[in-house]
């Protein structure tokens, strides 16, 4: 819910504020801002799988972004548009992020049905 | 209790990338959308311009046939003029007069004809603009042209007026706002014999010239055809003097 708040948050700082890429810097923010997607994607499916780590995320974070657009640049010097590459993995991730959160949130409600059951029951609720 | 804060810690950077997340959405919309509509715009400018540009043409056009339009009127008036009293055949000669000056019509009579050809000389200075004809080499002609007393002067078939330019434009030199190359044809109407002397004399214009291997070819001729000036002479800024004013 928290993360929802805060893409609109920085929804309304983008909209509401002067200032923008420039258009030779575009394509750079575009691949940052697919990296930042994924992460942030990332992080969240780590917090409902309950895998998540401060350190991991963070470095996740700001070495893809890095990579991304180091590629973009590369790429541009090169004269081969290698920021696909980052828009392939980046694009998969968030699709396997999505799938994960999703089947995560969809069998909470299962899996705590069933620890309830099990208390119920009388037995010892099995943490698998 | 550290565990808590840690958990809130983990949350935290979460949103603050789902901040970044969404500025970096909303400003690269933006940029998109600006810069969509630049290529909109500049593609629209280049149709804007291309139809500017046909209705530039067009206006020229009609404007060269208002030109021919004013210019036959004018004939009509000339000869009306002729064919009146006395009185206004001075006004018809000073009319003629002031047209050639004006170089509003072709004109004939006897004259030199110079023709200038770039260098055949093997290059030793190693510079090769040495041996090309300048705009310069053509000013000092027609200047000795015009000391010499030649009423009417053309620089391949252009009618060069008062406020003709001679100007080097890379390897061409301009003339009345168009290109000419080498070889140079001048055409002067004048006395033929002064002309002549005037180009020929010794340490003249074609003496200096020709030593550097430029061919300058002088000749006297009985009949010249000089061209009227193909443009129209517009006075935007210069007004004549009248009355009272003048004195001051």
């Amino acid at each position: 819910m928290l993360e929802l708040i805060g893409l609109l948050c920085g929804l309304l700082i983008g909209v509401l504020v002067p200032w923008t890429i420039p258009a030779q810097y575009s394509l750079y923010a575009a691949a940052g801002l697919l990296a930042a997607l994924d992460s942030a994607l990332g992080g969240y499916c780590a917090r409902v799988q309950k895998e998540f780590r401060l350190s991991v995320f963070l470095s996740g974070t700001i070495g893809n972004a890095l990579l991304a657009v180091l590629l973009t640049w590369l790429g541009e010097k090169l004269g081969i548009p290698l920021y696909l590459a980052a828009v392939v993995v980046f694009g998969t991730r968030i699709f396997q992020n999505f799938a994960k959160i999703r089947r995560e949130l969809l069998t909470l409600k299962q899996k705590r049905d069933k620890i309830n059951q099990d208390i119920v029951s009388g037995r010892e609720p099995d943490n698998k | 209790m550290k565990i808590k804060w840690k958990r809130n810690k983990g949350e935290l950077a979460v949103v603050v990338v789902c901040i970044i997340v969404g500025y970096l959405l909303a400003a690269q919309l933006r940029t998109v959308q600006l810069t969509g509509a630049a290529d909109a715009a500049s593609a629209s400018r280049l149709e804007t311009l291309q139809e500017l540009y046909n209705e530039q043409s067009e206006q020229n056009e009609a404007l060269e046939d208002q030109v021919k339009q004013l210019q036959s009127e004018l004939s009509i008036y000339r000869e009306q003029a002729a064919s009146g009293e006395a009185g206004s055949e001075a006004l018809r000669q000073e009319l003629e007069q002031l047209e050639i000056t004006a170089g509003r019509t072709d004109v004939e009579g006897p004259g030199v004809c110079i023709i200038l050809e770039d260098s055949t000389q093997s290059n030793v200075t190693g510079n090769e603009a040495d041996y090309l004809i300048h705009d310069s080499d053509l000013l000092s002609v027609v200047n000795e042209l015009r000391s010499a007393g030649a009423e009417a002067i053309s620089l391949n078939g252009e009618r060069l007026l008062a406020n003709s330019e001679i100007r080097c434009t890379g390897a061409v030199v301009t003339v009345n706002g168009r290109r000419y190359a080498a070889p140079y044809v001048i055409f002067a109407i004048g006395d033929k014999e002064t002309l002549y002397n005037a180009l020929t004399m010794r340490n003249g214009v074609v003496d200096v010239l020709g030593q550097w291997g430029i061919t300058v070819k002088v000749t006297m001729n009985d009949l010249l055809l000089i061209p009227k000036y193909s443009g129209t002479v517009e006075y935007r800024y210069a007004h004549t003097v009248t009355g009272e004013e003048g004195n001051g």
